[in-house]
């Protein structure tokens, strides 16, 4: 409590015990374990849960002998990642005021599978073990010079607040946060999947499907905000949280979080106008992320239905992503 | 035997420079402070006690406290407020309203009158806790670096910063950060001029507490990983000073805004900054540490 | 004249509203004056993007400075409102003389200058400014009464302006003709001292003495309550109360009423040095016997001449009036000796 008191000055100078600065407050890091990759080339896809990759080119091992039991796995493994997002419509507000009437452009969405959770530390650790920042094919063009900044706080490749190339073992089931957009897309290609597109994800969020009703929901849940069933600022928890908490707040196919714990990069640039019709800017190119987070302090900045962008290059604090991949049609 | 505080003031002496005012004045004649501060004060127990949030010409001092206040208000940390007399919460009010239309808040003037106070009772959400009075004024930039340049320009500045228990001062550790030395100037003759007041006291060393933030640290994560070697850093000149002249500093790094854009004019004239989404850090923290102090 | 610049840039030496360019001989304490008093964002009375006003006031050292108010496009943080660009010349006594003691001509010939043309990147050191009036502005002969002002309005910011007493007037004109005919027919003597704006939000910390604002806001009442500060309506002035000062109005009244604002303007300029209750009453009463003495039977005309016969050595009233009367009674001596037609 603040106390209005006169302190004795010193009769003469001499420094005085100097008052300790506030304690930097951090939880253990406790790195988590190298992962011993297996030396047989699709046991070690299968080991880095690159499923998508391992099924697309599957026919490189089809004289495997272990091919067809890691294949199987492989697509058990998907079906528990991943929900069917049904075809449906979605309206993109362009101006950034997003008052209602303001221009919007709709957009229809095929059917696609989207990842019931955001990629964990976990599952990041492996692609940073297998070496994925080394590999250029999966990293654009234009990119391979930022590729060096692509650091942990140990200057080891890795999300920004990793130490040593490992995640904090506490946060394992965490969404993997402090990378960008960049590095969300390496990471869905060399899994074999893909970021969703904006109108893609927020067809997941708000489940507004073709029909006489044309219900259009706010939340995946429903309509009314519940900070029971997300992690935003007001429900306290001032941090990411693992990713299968929540269930409650589950869209209608059991994908979670879509909503608060972290912000989602999407494949899409974001590109809005302004109340008089002039471009919004920012230093560089923003791509499109939803969804809110933990420390999202606007309710209605945390729904399906809200915009923003990010630059493309930042390595937020509360930005991760989710993969998705597209329904394989039937053959003819 | 303890008498009320309402017992040793008039309701008609500002708090902030003890003229004496007509009883339908709504400013002080000197200072052009509200003078319901008075009024709600007089009903109290306790004096008040005054919190100033400094810092140059656009660095975030409107978008910082509005945002604590409403912070507080909604029981974050371990913190309780309470507002006294609506004119508390038009800072908040406006602040929030605002950036939740994507919109940075209208600019301070200059001119006193016009200026935010907020009288809040805080106290920590503990049992027993007491509860603490806080008059915290929103002073605009341009009046704080006039009356650092040549004092008592704006007495009512003089006289705020004079009557502080603790300072919130606000740095842009985005400038910084670019290499700019504004900000390390700017904090040096505000630090100097907090020097100068307390000099006139007799004091050789200043112990009313200071909370440097680093503001618009959205723009220099670094910030957050340790804002004491930020400033030590970027801001020699001002660690130098604090070292020498202070006895209670602390470093913080904060940020409010998750993303900035710019709505650019056809005529490529007018950019205007855009807070796309919020992403509060480092808000309650300075706060909580000032409160803290004895 | 030493010139001012006081608005919001972001430059090399700071940012946001402060003295961007100033002449190398004003000093510290003029500066701090002006910073004090100088309107910041969102100032002006009106939003539109060509909207002036003025700012006038007794500066340190006995000097006057006058500010030209413009908006000048937004501010480099584009948070809301227009930014406030004014332009403040400084006068000593002698240069204010030469624009009748009248801020609104020293206005006028700014305008011609610095009008629709803010400056943004001025050299910091600024040269000393020639300023002209405008010539009809001047001329005696141009001096007329404006068709939209009321005189019971003028009055009563005349008695306020003699009472030292703080005045908020509401017009829901422009306000420039009121306060354009308040000057006119205010002493000069007064005039130096008189801090006004005009054209600007009212903002008790600039401690204005008159300020004319256009639209009437319930808040600016509001906020004028405990200021000291009177207000009232440019439109429906209240009644005048009796004070010491009511044969000079009366005389004021009476001038205006005959169309004579060249003699009120004439009057006022010539009181110079006191404009104490008894001088204004003493000037008040030799007019009105100016008027009676044309018309007066012979023995009020020698009542008239003997009141005064010693004026000149007592030196109570201005010599040019005296002159006046005594050739206006000499005339109608003459015209009373003559015979009358059968």
């Amino acid at each position: 409590m603040l106390q209005l008191f006169m302190k004795k000055s010193p009769t003469k100078y001499d420094p005085p015990p100097r008052r300790r600065p506030p304690p930097i407050v951090q939880a253990a890091y406790v790195p988590a374990e190298a992962t011993q990759l297996f030396a047989d080339p699709l046991q070690r896809c299968l080991q880095l849960e690159r499923f998508g990759y391992l099924l697309a080119n599957r026919r490189k091992w089809k004289d495997h002998p272990d091919c067809h039991n890691v294949c199987t796995t492989a697509r058990e493994q998907l079906d528990e990642m991943f929900a069917i997002v049904p075809e449906g419509f979605v309206s993109l507000p362009q101006v950034i005021s997003d008052a209602p009437g303001c221009e919007e452009v709709t957009i229809e969405t095929e059917p696609f599978l989207l990842a019931r959770h955001p990629i964990t530390n976990a599952k990041y650790q492996k692609f940073v073990d297998a070496g994925g920042y080394q590999q250029l094919e999966l990293w654009p063009k234009e990119i391979w010079p930022h590729l060096i900044d692509f650091k942990d706080a140990t200057d080891y490749h890795g999300p920004r607040h990793w130490q040593h190339g490992r995640h904090c073992k506490p946060q394992s089931d965490h969404p993997v946060v402090g990378v960008c957009f960049y590095e969300a897309a390496a990471y869905a290609r060399w899994a074999g999947f893909r970021l969703p597109t904006e109108a893609e994800w927020q067809m997941a969020a708000t489940w507004r499907i073709r029909s006489v009703a044309n219900v259009l929901r706010r939340y995946p849940w429903g309509d009314a905000l519940d900070i029971n069933r997300c992690n935003i600022w007001s429900t306290g928890r001032k941090q990411t949280a693992p990713v299968h908490e929540y269930p409650d707040g589950a869209a209608p196919n059991q994908v979670l979080q879509l909503v608060g714990n972290v912000w989602e990069w999407t494949a899409c640039n974001f590109e809005v106008s302004d109340d008089e019709g002039g471009t919004v800017l920012s230093d560089m190119r923003m791509s499109s992320i939803r969804g809110g987070a933990f420390d999202t302090y606007f309710p209605m900045q945390a729904t399906g239905v809200f915009r923003t962008g990010l630059v493309s290059l930042a390595r937020e604090h509360n930005v991760g992503f989710r993969c998705a991949m597209d329904v394989r049609k039937p053959k003819k | 035997m303890a008498t009320k505080y309402a017992d040793t003031i008039s309701p008609t002496t500002c708090l902030i420079c003890n003229t004496s005012n007509e009883p339908d004045a709504l400013l002080c004649e000197q200072c052009d402070a509200p003078m319901a501060i008075v009024q709600d004060a007089v009903a109290q127990e306790r004096r008040p006690q005054i919190v100033s949030v400094i810092g140059e010409s656009n660095v975030g001092k409107t978008v910082y406290l509005g945002f604590l206040l409403d912070m507080l208000a909604q029981r974050a940390g371990d913190f309780e407020d309470v507002p006294k007399g609506a004119y508390s919460v038009d800072l908040q009010q406006s602040v929030i309203s605002h950036m939740a239309q994507r919109q940075f808040p209208p600019k301070t003037p200059m001119e006193a009158d016009q200026w935010y106070w907020a009288y809040y009772q805080v106290r920590r959400r503990q049992p027993n806790a007491q509860w603490v009075d806080l008059i915290m004024p929103d002073m605009a930039g341009e009046s704080l670096a006039a009356e650092v340049a040549t004092p008592k320009t704006f007495r009512v500045i003089y006289n705020l910063l004079n009557k502080s228990v603790g300072l919130l001062l606000l740095l842009d550790a985005a400038l910084a950060a670019n290499g700019s030395t504004q900000p390390d100037f700017f904090a040096m003759k505000m630090l100097s001029y907090i020097d100068s007041i307390n000099s006139a006291k007799g004091r050789k060393r200043i112990d009313t507490p200071v909370a440097v933030l680093l503001c618009k640290a959205d723009h220099c994560p670094e910030c957050f990983d340790n804002p004491t070697e930020f400033v030590k850093a970027n801001m020699n000149r001002t660690w130098n000073l604090c070292q020498s002249r202070f006895d209670s500093v602390a470093f913080f790094a904060t940020s409010v805004v998750g993303s900035l854009g710019y709505a650019v004019s056809d005529d490529q004239e007018n950019v205007t900054p855009i807070p796309l989404h919020t992403a509060l850090r480092g808000v309650i923290e300075p706060f909580e540490w000032i409160i803290g102090q004895p | 004249m030493d010139q001012v610049i006081f608005t919001s840039v972001r430059s090399p030496s700071g940012v946001g509203y402060r003295i961007i360019a100033a002449s190398p001989s004003v000093n510290r304490k003029e500066k701090a004056e002006i910073i004090r008093r100088a309107p910041s964002h969102a100032s002006l009375d009106r939003p539109d993007p060509d909207a002036v006003a003025m700012l006038a006031f007794p500066i340190a050292e006995d000097r006057y400075c006058v500010g030209f108010s413009q908006h000048a496009g937004k501010e480099h943080t584009a948070r809301g409102g227009e930014r406030v660009h004014t332009h403040f010349v400084i006068l000593n006594m002698q240069d204010y003389e030469v624009f009748e003691m009248n801020p609104l001509t020293v206005h006028a010939a700014l305008n011609a200058v610095v009008g629709g043309r803010p400056q943004l990147t001025p050299p910091p050191i600024l040269e000393q400014l020639q300023l002209r009036a405008a010539p009809q502005s001047m001329h005696v002969q141009h001096c007329r009464i404006a068709p939209t002002c009321n005189v019971e309005a003028v009055l009563q910011i005349s008695l306020a302006m003699l009472q030292t007493q703080r005045l908020l007037v509401v017009d829901p004109l422009d306000g420039h003709d009121l306060l354009d005919q308040t000057i006119t027919c205010l002493p000069a003597a007064l005039r130096h001292g008189l801090a006004v704006s005009l054209g600007l939000k009212f903002s008790p910390s600039r401690r204005l003495q008159l300020c004319i604002v256009r639209p009437d806001k319930a808040q600016t009442r509001r906020t004028v309550a405990g200021q000291n500060t009177r207000t009232f309506d440019a439109a429906n002035p209240p009644e005048r109360k009796s004070s010491r000062y009511d044969a000079w109005l009366d005389l004021i009244k009476r001038r205006w009423e005959e169309g004579k604002l060249t003699d009120i303007k004439r009057l006022a300029t010539d009181i110079t040095e006191d404009a104490c209750p008894e001088t204004l009453a003493n000037i008040a009463a030799l007019c009105f016997d100016i008027d009676a003495v044309a018309k007066a039977p012979p023995e009020e005309l020698a009542r008239l001449r003997t009141k005064y016969a010693d004026a000149a050595t007592a030196q109570t009233h201005p010599v040019r009036l005296l002159h006046q009367f005594h050739d206006a009674a000499q005339q109608r001596a003459q015209e009373l000796e003559q015979p009358h037609p059968a």
